[in-house]
């Protein structure tokens, strides 16, 4: 699915941190890896010399380059050159005005937006978290979601986040809740059985909550995840000045790796 | 790329723990001087401030504001606003009045109820208190001090006694460091630190690890920064602290259905009785306001705030129980308790270990006495030693005194030991034989050889007039092999095979006991250095000490009535599953084959299987870190059991919070455990668990008391519009009982006798049954009728009749009556005074819901006996005084009238002991 992989670094600790995502899935997909540095520091030139290294000590077919002028649409204009499938870059602690948020706004191919928050367990992902709520499944994400499993030999749990009104929470049963538990797993079974048919088996477990924010970083913590992969969604301005961005929300408060996927438009 | 090794085609597994020092610099892209500034400026806007965020919380006057606009508060609203519509289109029916006292019963429930629920949860005030604000790091190859806030990763820590650790860090340099992680794990004893490469399967188990918010015990070193924020463990434990959203309580969820239906009632039988009267040709206004009478007759105004404090009076008479209760919801929660999973040290038990039995000279002997108390005597057989038969036993006492750094010590007059428990009861027992004091004198120390976790021994030599001593003592499978001869009869003998079984089976014995074992040697010694491998060795087995943290001596009779109660007991606990279950067994938590799961199986056990696994009657959790605790409470959780959990480490709080009623423990619990708890154990004892459960139950039975108690009077004050409806010249064209008199009944009179039923006891049986069930209604059928169609008809009897009795006194046969009429003031005068006198009798029945009152006698509630006087005062003033007469439009009626209600309050009394009678007798003949 991945053939052709773009990594963007800019220089930082942090970017350099989350290639190693990029590295470890091009070797897992068999992919050809372009290192992109945009712009002319030196500490940018740097890093791309170390990650091309480094790749390239993994048996990866690997490219860097090194460019000027405008990083979006750079970028999207070697995306486009290079009909690359997948563009990973880092991700900060936020999303609001970040040229990650453009990006999505604009690549045509995939694109992976990774935070990294913990630094002692770096390659070590044993337990990974794939929050789903409502039905936004596809072979694409339990592809991708394998390739991460199988590279870093870690286990999956796909957590379906039922979402209820606080008024409703407190109507809420122990008989209902069970229902509402069978009702999830029919909704996850999709995606579980793509993963399935990847080789990667997952649980499944359901929370009902009235804050799918807060369920997912309390599960995170709570099972001490290494990773959580979340699914961007393109959230409508009411919605957002409303009940505000739930991946925003999330790369604040996850005690783990988070990585942002956005499917190829 | 910075990285320490890779080996082609497969990802190494590396986490920060298994690299050796220059590793580490490199994966945090760091080095011996630290990061630079710029680099630590950019960490920050990579990775963030290392600090705990709070939890974005409602602002205080949303809160209030919601409190008028809940489902109870808006039926209110619409009542008051018609009223004042009606005063606007029909000035002079007292409306205006009507409107004023709705709205002001809106606000007082709203203060009420917002009171109550008016809880900080300042759990991530409490974690972030513990995070230092300022700390020593290496930056640009300088030593530098930095706001805690800016440590990021890659920074070098600097780390010196009495520090606290801003976050989660690798350490790199050590010398002698020691650390606390009490605030963490409730752990009291402090752990060495290593620079070393460590392999714990566990990542928080690794011992070159350090953590944000604990603190530096002993020693210094250096340490590399991996984690801030929210990806420490702290913040980690911050998140589900906070993000955990405690399920409603049973009562919560009550509360919210009853108000529901009483408010469709009222509002369905305001509706009918309208159109009902609009059939009969009734003038709008009368029709009008006799929709809103209904209505606010229905509507039990003061139950929100009757129930509110209800629970804070069930909560004071907890806290004279030793359980002093944070969440006043939880008070009723405890009665549906249905699991308490609880800890064993120091909950259970009296976390002093004590000694029980010793085996010297191939005997064995028995140890009397308690905890730290140095008073006991030694037995065998059941016999008494005496002070000649005591001293074959001094060899192997001065061996546990002297081979020891415990000292006994008083605090105000109260026995306690300073040092390692263990060591502690050992000095005990020594003292009970003779002065260990005295005999360390005597032998002086001349040298140490610590225990250590790989030896498992320890060793001190003493001199004494010049004879050196090497006192040993360690576990028995570590000893037994250094020693060659036993002292046996007196006499030194050789340690045969056989001795050696015999010794061993003993031990094992006082295993199966639940006793902790330990032995003793020693041997003589010559002057110089003394290595471990040339002391601990030929010595003379002296024998065994076997020791217990004794199970608190009312937790049998706790966990007996909490059995009787049909409360379940998990004992989750840290110790092995043989010290665990013998304990347990002790204290009658098992009797047969209980399931005992570890820790590790439990890690291996998925959701489902744990869930499965609940099942089992008798469940004991042995070698359990907190961290097992949350995965128990929702598994338990997800069973439809109501969990109450104890706990006193900061990893309990996510389990606290989680538990539907999370005890945190007084004396060892930290603060942030106590944050998240909704109860704290003052004196940590189980048994304080149980009485708070019994007050718990007994809340529940109060608020359905004072349902009974305020139900009842709504029908004296429905009857009256119903037959003003129905009959309306029989009433003379006005109804018997104004709304006015209503709210002075529900709101006035009524009010301190329904509060003073919340305060009483819980009766006697009320642990002789099992669990409330969640799903049991307050409003049942059986409450319904008890006050609809029981006490509360005869109350509107009597308030009829006291009604025509007057207007038949005062001469009226019949024709309409007006409003400003002597007789009618006067009639409605003695209807009100005959629901008041009703509902002291009343207010006396609904103390028990089954028993005969006069067995928990009449003056115990002194709290309803002051309420009556006050109802009976104030109905006083409204009939008396000129302006109770003037806002209710009432008139003074004669002693001789009060005398004609009595007889119906006695009625009231005795049909409704009666009653109380006849079902307990029906209920025996059903038991039988």
């Amino acid at each position: 699915m991945y053939r052709r992989i773009l990594l963007a670094v800019d220089g930082s600790f942090h970017a350099e941190a989350a290639a190693r995502y990029a590295i470890h899935l091009a070797c897992a997909c068999g992919a050809e890896l372009f290192v992109v540095h945009m712009g002319e520091s030196a500490a940018g030139r740097e890093s791309v010399d170390r990650v091309v290294w480094y790749a390239d000590s993994r048996g990866l077919d690997v490219h860097g380059i090194v460019e000027t002028g405008a990083v979006v649409p750079a970028i999207e204009a070697i995306v486009r050159r290079e009909q690359i499938d997948l563009t990973v870059a880092s991700l900060r602690h936020f999303f609001k005005k970040t040229i990650i948020k453009d990006l999505m706004a604009s690549l045509p191919c995939s694109l992976l937006a990774i935070r990294v928050a913990h630094l002692g367990r770096l390659t070590h992902l044993k337990k990974i978290l794939v929050p789903v709520i409502g039905g936004m499944e596809s072979d694409e994400r339990a592809y991708l979601t394998s390739k991460l499993a199988n590279v870093f030999k870690g286990t999956v749990t796909a957590l379906h986040v039922r979402m209820v009104s606080r008024s409703g929470f407190m109507r809420l049963t122990h008989e209902k809740k069970d229902i509402a538990r069978v009702h999830a797993r029919k909704r996850v079974k999709e995606f579980v059985d793509t993963l399935s048919s990847y080789g990667v088996a997952a649980e499944i477990k359901t929370a009902i909550v009235s804050d799918a924010t807060d369920a997912i970083v309390r599960e995170a913590a709570a099972g001490k995840y290494d990773l959580i992969i979340l699914g961007a969604s393109r959230r409508d301005f009411l919605k957002q000045l409303i009940r505000g961005n739930p991946v925003e929300r999330i790369l604040e408060k996850a005690p783990c790796d988070v990585i942002v996927w956005r499917p190829v438009k | 790329m910075r990285r320490h090794r890779v080996a082609s085609g497969e990802v190494i597994a590396m986490n920060i723990n298994e690299l050796p020092t220059d590793a580490v610099y490199a994966q945090l892209g760091t080095s011996p001087g630290g990061v630079g500034d710029d680099e630590a400026d950019a960490r920050i806007h990579q990775f963030g401030y290392n600090e705990i965020k709070k939890a974005r919380k409602t602002p205080l006057i949303y809160r209030f504001l919601a409190q008028f606009t809940h489902f109870f508060a808006l039926l209110l609203w619409i009542a008051a606003g018609l009223a004042f519509l009606g005063e606007y289109l029909d000035p002079g029916q007292g409306m205006f009045h009507l409107g004023c006292f709705v709205v002001a019963v809106i606000i007082i429930n709203a203060i009420f109820t917002f009171v109550q629920e008016y809880r900080a949860k300042r759990a991530a005030e409490a974690l972030q208190r513990l995070l230092p604000s300022f700390v020593l790091v290496i930056r640009s190859g300088n030593e530098k001090k930095v706001n805690s806030r800016d440590v990021v990763p890659g920074d070098v820590v600097l780390l010196s006694e009495g520090d606290l650790i801003p976050a989660d860090a690798r350490v790199i340099e050590q010398y002698g460091l020691k650390v606390s992680n009490t605030s963490l794990t409730g752990e009291s004893k402090a752990v060495k630190r290593s620079a070393e490469p460590t392999f714990e399967e566990e990542f928080v188990d690794n011992p070159n690890l350090v953590f944000g918010g604990t603190t530096v015990a002993a020693g210094s070193g250096k340490a590399v920064v991996f984690a801030t924020g929210a990806s420490t463990e702290f913040g980690r434990i911050a998140q589900l602290t906070q993000t955990v959203l405690p399920e409603p309580t049973p009562l919560q969820r009550e509360i919210h259905k009853v108000t529901r239906i009483i408010a469709v009632i009222a509002t369905i039988m305001g509706l009918v009785f309208y159109i009902l009267g609009d059939i009969r040709g009734n003038a709008f206004w009368i029709n009008f306001s006799f929709a809103i009478g209904i209505i606010v007759a229905n509507v039990p105004e003061g139950l929100l705030p009757t129930v509110t404090l209800s629970l804070a009076m069930g909560s004071q008479r907890m806290a004279k129980r030793n359980a002093l209760i944070k969440n006043l919801n939880s008070v009723e929660t405890l009665g549906c308790t249905t699991t308490i999973c609880t800890d064993k040290t120091g909950t259970l038990t009296e976390n002093q270990m004590t000694a029980r039995k010793i085996y010297a000279n191939r005997k064995v002997f028995e140890v009397s006495g308690t905890g730290y108390e140095p008073e006991g005597d030694f037995y065998r057989d059941g016999t008494i030693l005496t002070d000649q038969e005591i001293e074959e036993l001094v060899p192997l006492l001065s061996t546990a005194a002297l081979c020891n750094d415990a000292s006994l010590v008083e605090d105000g007059g109260i026995p306690g030991i300073l040092g390692d428990p263990t060591e502690g009861a050992l000095a005990v027992a020594a003292q009970k034989a003779f002065d260990i004091d005295a005999r360390r004198s005597e032998n002086k120390r001349v040298s140490v050889l610590p225990f250590d976790s790989d030896r498992k021994r320890m060793t001190v030599v003493t001199e004494s007039g010049g004879k050196r001593v090497a006192w040993v003592k360690g576990a028995l499978d570590s000893l037994l092999p250094c020693c060659d001869r036993i002292m046996a009869g007196g006499e030194t003998i050789e340690l045969t095979a056989e001795l050696r079984d015999e010794i061993t089976e003993t031990c094992e014995s006082f295993a199966r006991g639940a006793l902790r074992v330990l032995a003793f040697g020693y041997r003589e010694v010559g002057s110089g250095g003394y290595s471990v491998e040339d002391t601990e060795k030929d010595l003379i087995f002296l024998g065994l000490i076997g020791m217990i943290d004794p199970p608190r001596p009312e937790v049998s009779d706790a966990v007996r009535r909490c059995k009787d109660a049909g409360v379940r007991i998990v004992m989750i606990t840290g110790d092995d599953s043989v010290t665990a279950s013998a304990i347990a067994r002790d204290i009658g938590i098992i009797s047969d084959d209980p399931v005992v799961i570890t820790g590790s199986q439990l890690k291996d056990m998925n959701h489902s299987e744990l869930v499965e696994r609940l099942e089992a009657e008798e469940i004991i959790f042995s070698r359990m870190t907190p961290e097992h605790k949350m995965r128990i409470v929702t598994a338990l959780q997800e069973r439809g059991e109501i969990v109450a959990v104890t706990g006193d480490g900061v990893n309990d709080a996510p389990a606290l919070a989680k538990a539907d009623i999370g005890i945190a423990m007084g004396i060892a619990g930290t603060d942030v455990a106590k944050e998240s708890a909704d109860m704290i154990l003052i004196d940590d004892n189980f048994a304080s668990i149980v009485s708070a459960i019994e007050e718990g139950r007994g809340v529940f039975d109060n608020i359905k008391k004072f349902v009974t108690y305020i139900f009842a009077s709504n029908i004296p004050e429905i009857i009256p519009y119903i037959i003003f409806v129905m009959f309306p010249a029989s009433v003379g064209y006005l109804v018997p009982l104004t709304i006015m008199q209503i709210l002075a009944i529900d709101l006035g009179t009524d009010m301190l006798p329904a509060l003073a039923l919340g305060t009483e006891k819980p009766e006697p049986d009320v642990m002789n049954k099992p669990p409330r069930s969640p799903d049991k209604r307050l409003l049942d059928r059986a409450l319904l009728a008890r006050a609809y169609l029981f006490l509360g008809p005869i109350e509107a009897l009597a308030a009829m009749s006291g009604y025509f009795w007057m207007l038949s006194k005062s001469g009226w046969a019949s024709g309409a009556l007006y409003v400003s009429d002597i007789a009618y003031r006067k009639a409605i005068t003695m209807a009100q005074t005959a629901i008041v006198i009703t509902q002291v009798a009343n207010g006396i029945v609904c103390r028990t819901a089954r028993g005969a009152v006069h067995r928990i006698g009449f003056f115990t509630n002194r709290l309803l006996l002051v309420g009556i006087v006050a109802e009976i005062a104030l109905q006083i003033f409204i009939i008396y005084h000129p302006i109770g007469n003037t806002i209710l439009n009432t008139a003074p009626i004669d002693i001789s009238d009060w005398l004609l209600l009595i007889p119906f309050a006695v009625f009231l009394f005795v049909a409704e002991e009666a009653r109380k009678a006849v079902m307990r007798h029906v209920r025996r003949s059903g038991n039988r």
